[in-house]
């Protein structure tokens, strides 16, 4: 195409050497009809080309088989190679459109490979042709050279958790390289946690500050909370055929798991003892995936709004059919735009809201997971809360920051650490929180907040239910990943399957809670959606609680005077009561979290609320 | 004539190939000892050429993008006062050079300087020469390295559009040709990037195969220079663009085609005896390519070398004898 128009711009200009810039042109279309036809007579292992769209000799797509014995075996992987006119001068540009998991491929598929860059950066060279560059690319496949990563945090994971990222990988392939999938799903579908990944990647390169401050805080967290994430997703991709309610693809919930961790690779190395058999974790988290499941189930019967209502959302922008996925992808890409330039308010709500997809990605992993709950498992849950209840008030920590990196990468130019989107949203819904759990007076501006939320909420209807109770489900999610880790958080539900007895008795002293949930519940029928995510909260401090002794006192307390607080609310509005639980569980969280009381919390929720509002009526 | 005195091996990598002070070298080539000899290569000059100031001169290689690929033709005073402040010893030689060269003509300093350098000089003679029985000459032997490059694997398509651009470069100047181009076109020709490259790639091409078909004679050279075959050395420096030229390239090149190239050595070496000389090195072809070194041995005279190339550490340009 290009050529053609090139040569036709010869003619126009009446260039003296019109005939030879055609034949320029004829040539290179020469060559590209005897490249193809290597390609197809003689093509590389495992390489084969698109017959069917062979109209441009300057963009050919092909495929290539994931080679046998590794993680891509069985996956085929559209390749688009589009040829610069200047070619073999200049090298083809080869990208991935189907999705790959690899260290050296981007999440917009182009890839890190010596060849397809000129030197002195690159080595190639005008003698090489497309056969030789597909093959390279294969060999690519085979091994990936993590030293030289594109994705930095898949290369650690490569590095130093293989196990990891050898299931990543496999997931990654089963689900866009799959033959029956080959060629339906792009990066579009893949990106939220990919994407967070780059961008994370990009603004430590740009932005020194943000990585690093979040890093040097709480690196051990996060990489705690990445695993997390990552076990939830394994635990929801294998859960996904039992969920016919939630669409969710085991890569989906896996990006956003991933995204909310900066350093995957990190967390799982913290994991990896405890993740030998990846078997085992998945039972973990279908274990866990039980309660929530059966939560969400009553949830959904009370209100499907929530779920569905987001998953629609997130895949009419997208088309694809993962609804995080997509969900995510919106959201960041906006809130990059705007973020680069506005801080403030906009740059808090946006992250509120890019979190809020991103939870309600998490929320739903650990929710929608299938019940295939293995006593085990649930063992297995508890050793994990064990281990987290330990630093209890460092996970809290860590959770925000978790959050606050899934946001960062939006936002490129959200200087500050990526723990601040994430605790700014935290520390602006609960930064009234720790002070209220503690001291009732401080309530009452929380009240005033909620009860502003929830009237306008009410105001809106239907949508506005929908609304909070997304709201809700973001602040569950918060709430889960602030005050319990997933893990904690999976705990809770097995503990309503198997031992609720048991965690309820220690639940007791935190009783309040349970009022504030049973209010929730009583709202929720009306804000359906947001009710799961309040159970799950709820259901999660007890948990921790158990798991955690220590844990479980101050959330305990928290609780406590969430519970009496949202009890004396709840009397007046239901709405504002249940925006009052909510956020009286996010004081909860807010207590472990003391460093991010600074900020303003209520007015950037209040409009978080409202954007998200808006965004659910879209 | 070209008598060589100390040839000295591709091996020694610019030993004596430092550069003046103007002329800061990253890529010190190994450069051969000689006396110089007065040469009486004719080269008219094929036509007027305008005498655009081409700007700084490239002493440094990474010049590139400023000058075209192939410049004007310059007075070989150019020279002189590019190094008026610079090394006595080049401006002695410089001196010297004038005695049995008027004119020069840059190339762009990217690489590739050696293979536009030698493309349009050789193209020039034709043209200026007319000498069909050398064009039927090496065309013969194009069709012997084409050969060459399918014996060692290379897939037709991605060398025939090389050979062919230079083939109709070199049918062009013929003014039996159809479409018989003058020497403007020529230099016109060999600027456009497209072509130029193309005919670059083509000499690569010809220089990789030759010395991967005489591998055995070659790579005692090339393990002197790197540390790689000579497979590798033909893919990591005689096939990508850029890759500057040394003594082993030339002998290829020269020995492929046929043709002889003389190469003046414009550097800061002096003899101990005091009288200052320009050294310089003909390579002529081997008629049987397989002798045991077509580089030092000097072939009769019929092989006058009509190609001479300035060598200045790290670059080439076209020498015009007077």
């Amino acid at each position: 195409m290009c050529i053609h128009f090139k040569v036709f711009l010869y003619f126009v200009q009446g260039r003296i050497f019109v005939n030879h810039k055609m034949a320029q042109a004829a040539r290179l279309n020469l060559r590209m009809q005897k490249e193809i036809k290597l390609l197809q007579d003689d093509p590389p292992h495992g390489v084969s080309l698109n017959e069917n769209d062979l109209s441009s000799l300057s963009s050919i797509e092909a495929r290539i088989e994931g080679p046998e014995g590794t993680v891509y075996a069985k996956g085929i992987f559209i390749l688009k190679i589009q040829i610069p006119e200047r070619y073999p001068f200049q090298p083809p540009n080869v990208t991935f459109v189907t999705p790959i998991y690899h260290p050296n491929i981007d999440n917009g598929g182009r890839i890190c490979l010596d060849i397809l860059n000129l030197p002195p950066k690159g080595a190639w060279q005008p003698s090489l042709n497309i056969a030789t560059v597909l093959t390279s690319v294969g060999l690519l496949l085979s091994e990936p050279n993590p030293d030289d990563g594109l994705m930095a945090e898949i290369s650690r994971e490569y590095k130093y958790n293989r196990q990891v990222f050898d299931i990543n990988a496999q997931l990654w392939t089963e689900k866009y390289a799959s033959p029956s999938a080959a060629g339906t799903s792009g990066w579009g579908s893949v990106d939220a946690g990919v994407l967070a990944q780059n961008t994370q990647v990009e603004d430590t390169e740009s932005q020194g500050s943000l990585p690093k401050s979040s890093t040097k805080d709480c690196e051990g967290n996060k990489r705690k909370r990445l695993l997390l994430g990552q076990k939830l997703s394994l635990k929801s991709g294998r859960s996904d055929e039992d969920m016919k309610t939630i669409k969710q693809d085991p890569v989906a919930s896996h990006l956003p798991s991933m995204a909310g961790s900066t350093y995957p690779t990190a967390c799982f190395s913290d994991v990896s003892g405890g993740q030998n058999d990846t078997s085992e974790k998945m039972s973990v988290g279908t274990a866990s995936g039980v309660v929530s499941k059966i939560e969400y189930r009553g949830n959904n019967k009370n209100s499907q709004l929530p779920s569905q209502g987001l998953s629609v959302t997130s895949e009419a922008p997208s088309k694809t059919s993962d609804g995080n996925d997509v969900f995510v992808l919106p959201n960041h890409s906006p809130t990059s735009a705007s973020h680069a330039n506005d801080h403030g308010m906009q740059s808090s709500d946006d992250i509120l809201e890019n979190s809020f997809p991103r939870r309600i990605g998490g929320s739903s992993d650990s929710s929608y997971k299938p019940p295939e709950g293995n006593q085990r498992n649930i063992r297995t849950l508890g050793l994990k809360l064990s281990l987290k209840s330990v630093k209890p008030e460092k996970k809290s920590d860590d959770q925000k920051e978790n959050m606050a990196p899934n946001h960062l990468p939006p936002q490129p130019g959200f200087n500050k650490s990526q723990k601040r989107p994430l605790d700014a949203v935290s520390r602006k819904q609960f930064s009234g929180g720790p002070a209220l759990a503690q001291q009732n007076p401080i309530t009452e501006h929380q009240q005033s907040n909620t009860q502003v939320v929830s009237t306008e909420e009410c105001n809106q209807g239907r949508k506005k239910l929908c609304a909070p109770s997304r709201r809700l489900s973001l602040k569950s999610k918060q709430y889960g990943l602030d005050s319990a880790c997933d893990k904690e958080y999976k705990p809770p539900n097995c503990s309503l399957s198997d031992k609720l007895p048991n965690e309820l008795p220690l639940s007791a002293p935190p009783a309040p809670i349970p009022k504030g949930e049973a209010v929730a519940r009583n709202e929720l029928p009306l804000l359906a959606p947001p009710a799961p995510m309040t159970k799950g909260e709820a259901v999660a401090p007890n948990e921790l609680l158990l798991s955690a002794p220590t844990v479980l006192k101050s959330q305990a307390k928290a609780l406590g005077f969430a519970g009496r607080q949202k009890d004396a609310n709840s009397g007046n509005f239901s709405v504002k009561q249940t925006a009052v639980s909510m956020e009286n569980v996010v004081v909860s969280d807010s207590e472990d979290s003391e460093d991010e009381c600074e900020r303003p919390p209520r007015s950037r929720l209040s409009l978080m609320r409202r954007r998200l509002a808006g965004k659910l009526r879209t | 004539m070209g008598d060589v005195p100390q040839a000295p091996h591709a091996a020694d990598g610019g030993a004596e190939g430092e550069g003046p002070p103007a002329v800061p070298d990253p890529n010190p080539s190994p450069s051969l000892g000689g006396c110089s000899d007065p040469v009486s290569v004719e080269l008219s000059m094929g036509g007027d050429y305008y005498r655009a100031c081409c700007g700084e001169p490239d002493l440094d290689i990474p010049e590139g993008p400023k000058l075209p690929c192939v410049g004007d033709k310059e007075p070989l005073s150019s020279l002189a006062a590019e190094f008026q402040s610079g090394s006595p010893i080049l401006q002695e030689k410089i001196k010297l050079l004038g005695e049995q060269y008027d004119a020069l003509r840059r190339t762009r300093g990217d690489g590739n300087c050696f293979y536009r350098s030698f493309m349009f000089s050789y193209l020039e003679h034709i043209l200026e020469t007319q000498d069909k029985a050398e064009v039927d000459r090496i065309m013969i032997k194009i069709a012997e390295c084409k050969k060459t490059l399918l014996s060692l694997g290379y897939i037709e398509f991605t060398f025939e559009d090389f050979f062919s651009i230079f083939v109709d470069l070199l049918e062009s100047v013929l003014q039996g040709h159809e479409a018989p181009i003058g020497p403007e076109e020529l230099l016109e020709r060999t600027r456009d990037s497209q072509v130029s490259d193309y005919v670059v790639m083509f000499f690569r091409f010809v220089t990789s195969g030759e010395i991967q078909r005489r591998s055995e004679f070659f790579e005692p050279f090339i393990s002197g220079l790197t540390n790689s075959t000579v497979a590798q050395f033909c893919k990591a420096s005689v096939e990508p663009m850029g890759e500057e030229s040394d003594h082993v390239h030339i002998i290829a090149l020269s020995d492929a085609l046929g043709v002889p190239i003389r190469v003046m050595y414009l550097d800061r070496s002096s003899c101990d005896t005091g009288n200052l000389s320009v050294n310089h090195h003909d390579f002529i072809p081997s008629t049987n390519a397989e002798g045991p070194d077509a580089a030092t041995t000097s072939t009769p005279a019929t092989e006058k070398p009509y190609i001479t190339l300035l060598y200045r550490p790290g670059h080439y340009d076209i020498l015009y004898p007077k």
